[in-house]
C-alpha cells in the first residue's frame, strides 16, 4: 500500500507525441492544449525552426516545427498534424508534431539517460528515455526548445549595435 | 477572532504612503517657497502620522520609529511651540527621502533602517528635544516619575466597524510596562439585541510603569473621537500634575485622526486602484471586440441584399458602442502627467542650490493624461532633460547679470495635446546650445572632422550621440556622457521623438511627442509577397508610386528615389523581413514614404490594403524582440499581422549608411 502511494508520488504524466517514427513525451504538466494545424504567420530573422506566431486567443504565440529543430526533413501538414501549446517559464509556445498519441504514466526511476547515439535527435533536448511496454519513449527537455544560444546571443548583440549610431 | 492575513494589505499601505510622502513634500517645498498657509503644515502632519499608524499596524517597527520623530517634530510646529524655519523644512525634506527609500526596503523585505536613517532620526529627535527642554519643560518634569496611568476606555459602538481592534491596542499598552484591563459590561444589550458588529464593552485599564504620557497617547490616536478616553495619571506618593492638565494633550490633537479620514475619502483623489492585470484582461477582450466587429462588417461588405439594411444599421451602431467603449477602457488607463511632474519641483530646488543658480520652475498642463505605461517610462528622459537645462542651459546668476537678463531662470515644463500626440516641452531661458563646444567636443569625439557647413540642426543632432557630453567637468548632476542619446533611445521605445530647438542666448526647448497610448495604433496594412504588414499611421508621410527611371542605384546596392526636393532611400520590406518572392520592380509596387527619428525613407511594399486599427500585442511577452517589428497585431481573420517599427527601420539604414 505504502510503495503503491510512493510509486504514484514519483510518476509524472507525460503526453507522448509521434515523431519520424519515433515516439516522445511532454511533461503533461506544461501542455496548455492541444491544437490542430493552422498556418501561422512568419517572423523575421527568426531561426530556421521558428515557423511564425500564431493567435492563442489574443496572445501572440510562437510556433516550431519539432522536426526542424531536430533537424529532420519537414513533412506536408496533414489531418494529423497539430500544434501543442507548452508553457515554460511563463511563456507560451507552440510545437508542431505529426500526431499525438497517448497519455502515460512514467515513473522517476523507470528514466534512463539517452545514449549518445542511436537517435535521429540531438541529445541535448532529451531528458531521458523509458519504456512504455514495448514502446520507447523519448522524454523531451522542453524548457530549452526554445532556448537557443543564437537567439540570445543576437539579442545581446543589438543593444551595442544601435549605440553605434552614425554622425554624418 | 480569524487571523486575518496582513500581507494583502502591505500593497495599499505602501501606496498610501508614497501618496502621503509625495504630498508632505509638495508641501514642504510650498512652505520652502514662503507661504504661510496654515493648513499646509496640517497636511505634513496628517501625511506623517498616516505612515506612522500605518507602519506601527503593519509592523515595520523602523519606518514607525523614523516617522514617530519626524511627527513630534512637526507636533511642536503646529502647536505653535516652534517655528519653521529653512533648516527644518531641509531636515524634514530629507526624513521625506528617507521615509520612501525606508519604505521601498520594507517592501523588499529587508530591514528598513541603515545608518543614513539613523543619523536623521538623532538629528530630528535633537531638534525635538531642544524645544522641548526650552518649552515644555514644565511637563517634562511632571512626566518624570509618573507612577503609571488610570485609563477608563469606552469606545463609541462604531468603534470596530472604523477598524480599530482593541486588542491591537492593549498589546501595544502591555509592550509599555505591566498592564492590567478590567472590562465594563454594563452596556451589553441582550443576546437578542446585540449586533456583532458594534463594541459594547468599555475598559478600565491600568498600567504600571514610569511612562511618557505621549507614548500612551499614541495608542490611542487611531481611536480618537471614536470613544471616551480619559487618562489619568496613577497616584504614587503626591498627587503630580493637576487633573486640567489631562484633557488638553487629547483635545490638543483632535484634527489628527478626523485628518486621517479626510484624506481617505478626499474629493481630490477621485481614483480607484485596480490592478493592472485587470485593466490589461479588460483591454485585451475588447481588442477582440473590435476584431469581431470587423469581422461582421466584412460579412457585411460581401452580401447585398435589401433585407441587410438593418444589419448594417446594427453593425453601425457595434462599431460606434465598441469605439466608445474601447476609449472608456483605454481612459482607465490614462493618468495625469501631473504624476511625474510632481517630483520636479523637489529636484529643481536642490539642483540649483547645488549649483548656485536661481531656478523659477513653471509647471504647465499637468492635468494632461498619458497611458500608464507611456508615463511610467517618461520619468527618466524628462529627469535627464531638467538636470541638463539647469546644469548645462541656465547660466550662472552672474553670467545671466552680464548678459542682462533676469538673474533667476526659467525652466518650463509643459504638456498639451496636439493631433493624436502628447507634447511635452523642457524649456529653459538659457544660454542656448553652444555651438563652437559642440563642434569642437565633436570633434574630438571622433564624431566629426569639421563643423564646415553643418546647420543648426546638424549641430543639435551632435547632442543625441552615444557618450557626448560638453560640460567641461563632469558633475554628479550630468556630463557623465550618457544622456541624451539614452533620453532618445528611450522616447523611441515609447512610440514618439525627440526635437531641439536652440536660440543662442534665448534659451534651449526639449520637445518630446509621445502617443497618446501604447495599446492601440492606427495603421495602414500593406501585403508584401502575401504576408500583410502594419505601417503606423502616425510616421507615415505620403504613398507613392516610383517609376523605376526615377531611381539611383548607389554603389553599395542603395536605392534613392526623388521625393519632391530631396533624395530619399529606399527600403524594401521584402528584403528588411526576408519575404520570398515579392515584386521586384519598382515601378509594380507601392513605396510608403514615413519619417522616424528625423530622418525619412521610403517603404517598398508590393500593394496597400487599407486602414484599420490595430491593437497592439507584444512579441516579447512569449517570445523576444524583433528588430524592425515594433509588435503584432490580430487581423480580422484571426490571423497575426506584424507592426513595422519605422525608428528601428531608420536606425538601420543610418547603420548601413555608416557601414
Amino acid at each position: 500500500m505504502n510503495d503503491a502511494a510512493n510509486q504514484a508520488m514519483d510518476a509524472t504524466q507525460y503526453l507522448t507525441v509521434n515523431l519520424a517514427n519515433e515516439e516522445y513525451g511532454v511533461d503533461i504538466l506544461a501542455v496548455r492544449e492541444i491544437r490542430g494545424w493552422t498556418p501561422v504567420t512568419r517572423i523575421p530573422q527568426a531561426p530556421s525552426y521558428v515557423l511564425g506566431v500564431l493567435n492563442l486567443r489574443g496572445a501572440i504565440v510562437p510556433v516550431l516545427d519539432l522536426r526542424l529543430r531536430f533537424g529532420l526533413v519537414r513533412e506536408e501538414y496533414t489531418a494529423t498534424t497539430v500544434t501543442v501549446i507548452v508553457t515554460v517559464a511563463g511563456k507560451n509556445f507552440g510545437v508542431v508534431v505529426d500526431a499525438v498519441s497517448d497519455v502515460v504514466d512514467v515513473d522517476a526511476a523507470a528514466i534512463r539517460p539517452v545514449p549518445d547515439m542511436g537517435t535521429a535527435v540531438d541529445t541535448e533536448y532529451l531528458k531521458g528515455l523509458t519504456s512504455v511496454g514495448e514502446r520507447m519513449v523519448l522524454l523531451l527537455d522542453v524548457d530549452r526548445l526554445l532556448q537557443p544560444q543564437d537567439a540570445q546571443m543576437l539579442e545581446a548583440a543589438l543593444p551595442a549595435l544601435a549605440d553605434v549610431k552614425a554622425v554624418a | 477572532m480569524a487571523k486575518v492575513d496582513l500581507a494583502q494589505f502591505h500593497r495599499a499601505f505602501f501606496d498610501e504612503s508614497n501618496e502621503g510622502l509625495a504630498a508632505m513634500e509638495a508641501a514642504l517645498l510650498a512652505l520652502d517657497a514662503g507661504s504661510d498657509d496654515g493648513e499646509l503644515i496640517h497636511t505634513i502632519f496628517r501625511a506623517a502620522h498616516s505612515i506612522k499608524g500605518g507602519a506601527a499596524t503593519f509592523g515595520f517597527a523602523d519606518v514607525a520609529a523614523f516617522t514617530h520623530v519626524a511627527e513630534s517634530l512637526l507636533e511642536e510646529v503646529r502647536s505653535g511651540r516652534r517655528a519653521i524655519d529653512a533648516a527644518t523644512v531641509e531636515l524634514l525634506l530629507r526624513s521625506v527621502d528617507v521615509v520612501r527609500v525606508m519604505l521601498e526596503r520594507s517592501a523588499a523585505g529587508v530591514p528598513a533602517a541603515d545608518a543614513e536613517s539613523e543619523a536623521l532620526r538623532s538629528a530630528l529627535a535633537a531638534m525635538v528635544g531642544g524645544a522641548v527642554a526650552a518649552t515644555a519643560g514644565p511637563a517634562k518634569a511632571a512626566a518624570a516619575g509618573v507612577a503609571g496611568w488610570d485609563i477608563a476606555f469606552r469606545p463609541f459602538d462604531y468603534l470596530l466597524k472604523t477598524g480599530n481592534e482593541p486588542l491591537r491596542m492593549f498589546r501595544e499598552l502591555a509592550a509599555l510596562g505591566s498592564f492590567e484591563s478590567v472590562a465594563g459590561l454594563d452596556a451589553l444589550p441582550t443576546l437578542a439585541a446585540m449586533d456583532a458588529e458594534s463594541a459594547y464593552v468599555s475598559w478600565q485599564l491600568t498600567l504600571h510603569g514610569d511612562i511618557p504620557r505621549a507614548k500612551v497617547d499614541a495608542v490611542f490616536d487611531w481611536v480618537d473621537g471614536d470613544c471616551e478616553l480619559t487618562v489619568t495619571e496613577r497616584k504614587n506618593e503626591l498627587p503630580a500634575a493637576p487633573p486640567v492638565a489631562q484633557p488638553a494633550p487629547a483635545a490638543g490633537t483632535p484634527d489628527a485622526p478626523r485628518a486621517v479620514r479626510e484624506v481617505a475619502s478626499n474629493p481630490d483623489a477621485q481614483s480607484i486602484r485596480v490592478g493592472t492585470e485587470k485593466i490589461d484582461l479588460l483591454i485585451n477582450m475588447v481588442g477582440e471586440l473590435v476584431i469581431t466587429q470587423s469581422m461582421l462588417s466584412q460579412f457585411a461588405d460581401g452580401v447585398d441584399a435589401s433585407g441587410l439594411e438593418q444589419f448594417r444599421a446594427g453593425l453601425a451602431m457595434l462599431a460606434r458602442n465598441t469605439r466608445e467603449l474601447q476609449e472608456s477602457v483605454m481612459g482607465i488607463r490614462m493618468l495625469p502627467i501631473s504624476h511625474v511632474f510632481n517630483r520636479f519641483p523637489r529636484l529643481v530646488r536642490d539642483l540649483s542650490q547645488k549649483l548656485d543658480k536661481k531656478v523659477s520652475l513653471d509647471l504647465r498642463g499637468e492635468t494632461t493624461e498619458l497611458d500608464k505605461s507611456v508615463l511610467e517610462k517618461i520619468g527618466d528622459p524628462l529627469v535627464h532633460l531638467v538636470r541638463n537645462a539647469i546644469d548645462h542651459g541656465l547660466e550662472s546668476t552672474t553670467r545671466r547679470r552680464e548678459a542682462g537678463k533676469n538673474e533667476t531662470g526659467t525652466l518650463r515644463l509643459e504638456a498639451f495635446h496636439r493631433g493624436g500626440s502628447i507634447v511635452v516641452e523642457v524649456a529653459d531661458d538659457g544660454a542656448g546650445l553652444n555651438r563652437a563646444a559642440i563642434v569642437g567636443k565633436a570633434i574630438e569625439r571622433g564624431l566629426l572632422t569639421s563643423g564646415e557647413g553643418l546647420s543648426d540642426d546638424d549641430v543639435s543632432e551632435l547632442i543625441f550621440a552615444p557618450g557626448f557630453s560638453t560640460a567641461a567637468a563632469t558633475t554628479d548632476l550630468s556630463g557623465r556622457g550618457v544622456g541624451m542619446d539614452v533620453v532618445r533611445r528611450n522616447v523611441n521605445d515609447l512610440g514618439g521623438s525627440v526635437a531641439i530647438r536652440s536660440v543662442a542666448g534665448k534659451g534651449t526647448t526639449f520637445t518630446i511627442t509621445l502617443p497618446l497610448t501604447l495599446a492601440i495604433i492606427d495603421g495602414l496594412t500593406a501585403s508584401v509577397a502575401g504576408e500583410t504588414y502594419i505601417v503606423p499611421l502616425v510616421s507615415i508621410v505620403e504613398s507613392v508610386q516610383v517609376q523605376a527611371e526615377s531611381v539611383k542605384s548607389v554603389a553599395g546596392g542603395g536605392e534613392l528615389f526623388r521625393f519632391r526636393d530631396a533624395w530619399l532611400p529606399i527600403v524594401r520590406i521584402s528584403d528588411a523581413f526576408g519575404c520570398a518572392g515579392a515584386r521586384r520592380g519598382i515601378g509594380e509596387g507601392i513605396v510608403i514614404v514615413v519619417e522616424g527619428e528625423g530622418a525619412r525613407l521610403g517603404l517598398f511594399v508590393d500593394e496597400l490594403i487599407g486602414q484599420q486599427q490595430a491593437v497592439v500585442k507584444s512579441l516579447e511577452a512569449n517570445y523576444r524582440r524583433v528588430s524592425g517589428i515594433s509588435g503584432a497585431t490580430i487581423l480580422a481573420d484571426g490571423s497575426v499581422a506584424l507592426i513595422v517599427d519605422i525608428a528601428g527601420l531608420v536606425r538601420q539604414q543610418s547603420r548601413r549608411k555608416a557601414a
